[in-house]
């Protein structure tokens, strides 16, 4: 419990201005919903003369499907696949690299807790700050929907809610491990945002967006899960990523020296 | 309590301990000695198991503690010597913080040290001076309420008062049974409250025993100031007695005891006695001179 309470109240800001960002973001993109949906043929218009080709396909899949493809663009991808994302190689990096930064490492290790347990009380409770703020505002973005006249089955809400979120639990718990390694928070921070805007810049290119990361939690991942195709490919590997990298967390912060 | 067997510690290519044989009693003052770099850091590290020693044993308390580290960190309290706190936490945060992972933690003493070494409870750790630190890490390691107090560079920083508050304190929790493992290059201060010593250069114990043992090794000597010039044939010859000096001021090596050594100057006209034995210090510099020529 202290080690959480203690984990909370250094990144209180962190995790405070993340929460108030994404309820900000939950907020304007659900209430300019009926305003856009009353322009969807101006906006369509004005996507087709931009030379993003992925835009064009997000302006006409959200013709197509309407409140759904909005929400997983707004809601999912946004505010989960964006946002959290970069929260999460933030809060993963601070995990145990931030320590040996700022030279406390020494006095932490020497308390009479189990490295394993530190780690897999910091991860856990970094995730639940990234989780939790990220799983309230999809409650909201629903919730909101329904008041508008927009409804969306919970299941399908919260399996692609499920499926987002473990995408941001495997980055988040990849650059933990990498926080483990590191003698710098920079270091892992830089590394894994930086793949990530590489990886979100690429899926902007209409000849590579294919091979992007973005690729598995975007539009042709989440519409498919209303009609019950749910990506599982792309879930296990997630799934996957995730264990190894819980995995090689432990088996680091055992052997390291501090 | 502590009993270290052939511990050796690499960092990469560069060996910083090689093979310490250490024994320390329970309810000991020991003293760890040695200059920078002589690897106290890393030993102490090691015990903790913060860092993994390349070979070796280590015995806390009985149980085998290079496979356990936690059964070692259990057992023990540290303050470390070259730490950073958590800046943005009160002084009575900390110590909470700290003494919470304790199961036998006394928090009632932790506040009570820190109201007896004058530390602000309230106050941001950011805002505490170097002394003001070390006084903190001091208190969380007595609060503890650990068999074993591990103490890196107790002292530094510390004024005479404070020293002299920490002395007090460690004596009486070895007399309460605890084992003060007492690192620091502060040699006056560990002459003054340590039982035992051992001097460590470059990973290798010097020499371990007890401060009287230590002392007793090199010879002893006084100073004496007469009312009137001597000469070297005026005063007493023993094989026992080697004088050194001239005119009124005379210095006497003996061996034996002091008061053998003060009966046989009863005839003269002494006007003053000054003990002038050899320190610590001394031996200290006598070791590492040795060592350093070999």
């Amino acid at each position: 419990m202290i080690l959480l309470r203690q984990f909370f109240c250094e990144h209180r800001l962190l995790v405070g201005g993340y929460s108030v960002f994404l309820l900000f973001n939950t907020l304007l993109s659900a209430f300019l919903w009926p305003d856009l949906k009353e322009n969807l043929e101006a906006w369509s218009g004005i996507a087709k003369l931009l030379p993003l080709k992925a835009v064009q396909d997000v302006v006409w899949m959200i013709e197509k499907e309407g409140w759904w493809a909005y929400f997983g663009v707004q809601q999912l991808f946004k505010s989960g696949g964006v946002i959290a994302m970069a929260v999460a190689g933030l809060l993963g990096s601070m995990l145990v690299a931030r320590d040996v930064d700022q030279r406390t490492a020494e006095f932490l290790f020497s308390r009479p807790v189990s490295r394993t347990q530190l780690f897999l009380t910091r991860w856990g409770a970094g995730l639940l700050f990234l989780q939790i703020p990220f799983f309230l505002t999809t409650l909201l973005f629903w919730g909101i929907g329904q008041s508008l006249g927009e409804s969306l089955a919970f299941s399908h809400v919260l399996l692609a809610h499920l499926h987002v979120s473990l995408f941001v639990t495997a980055l988040f718990t990849v650059t933990a491990w990498l926080s483990v390694v590191s003698s710098h928070q920079l270091k892992p921070a830089m590394l894994v945002v930086g793949f990530m805007l590489f990886q979100l810049a690429i899926y902007m290119v209409q000849d590579l967006w294919s091979i992007s990361i973005f690729k598995m939690i975007d539009l042709d991942r989440i519409l498919p899960i209303r009609y019950g195709d749910f990506p599982w490919w792309q879930f296990l590997s997630f799934l996957g990523t995730t264990l190894t990298g819980l995995f090689a967390g432990i088996f680091c912060i055992n052997r390291r020296d501090f | 309590m502590i009993r270290t067997k052939n511990l050796r510690k690499n960092y990469g290519a560069k060996p910083v301990l090689q093979g310490v044989d250490l024994h320390v009693h329970a309810g000991e003052i020991f003293g760890f000695v040695g200059p920078n770099g002589a690897g106290k850091t890393t030993f102490l590290k090691c015990l903790l198991g913060i860092v993994r020693p390349t070979s070796g044993t280590i015995e806390i308390a009985g149980q085998e503690a290079v496979g356990q580290p936690l059964l070692a960190r259990q057992r023990c309290a540290y303050a470390p010597g070259e730490t950073a706190l958590y800046e943005q936490q009160t002084g009575m945060g900390f110590l909470n913080f700290s003494l919470a992972f304790h199961l036998h933690a006394d928090a009632k003493q932790g506040r009570q040290l820190m109201e007896e070494f004058e530390l602000p409870l309230h106050q941001k750790v950011r805002e505490y001076s170097h002394g003001m630190r070390r006084k903190l890490l001091l208190a969380q390691a007595i609060a503890s309420n650990a068999d074993i107090l591990l103490l890196d560079e107790p002292m530094e920083g510390l004024d005479p008062e404070a020293r002299r508050r920490v002395s007090d304190i460690l004596r009486k929790e070895a007399h309460a049974g605890k084992t003060v493992f007492y690192s620091s290059h502060d040699l006056s201060s560990v002459e003054r409250i340590c039982d035992s010593v051992a001097f460590l250069n470059h990973g290798k114990i010097l020499e371990c025993a007890s401060i009287s043992e230590v002392l007793s090794k090199t010879s002893r000597a006084i100073q004496l100031i007469f009312n009137r010039a001597m000469t070297l044939e005026e005063l007493p010859r023993a094989a026992t007695l080697h004088w050194a000096g001239g005119e009124t001021r005379w210095s006497l090596n003996y061996e034996g005891t002091l008061a053998d050594a003060l009966f046989s100057l009863k005839d003269l006209p002494v006007l003053s006695v000054r003990d002038a034995s050899t320190s610590l210090e001394e031996v200290f510099a006598a070791l590492y001179t040795e060592e350093g020529a070999e």
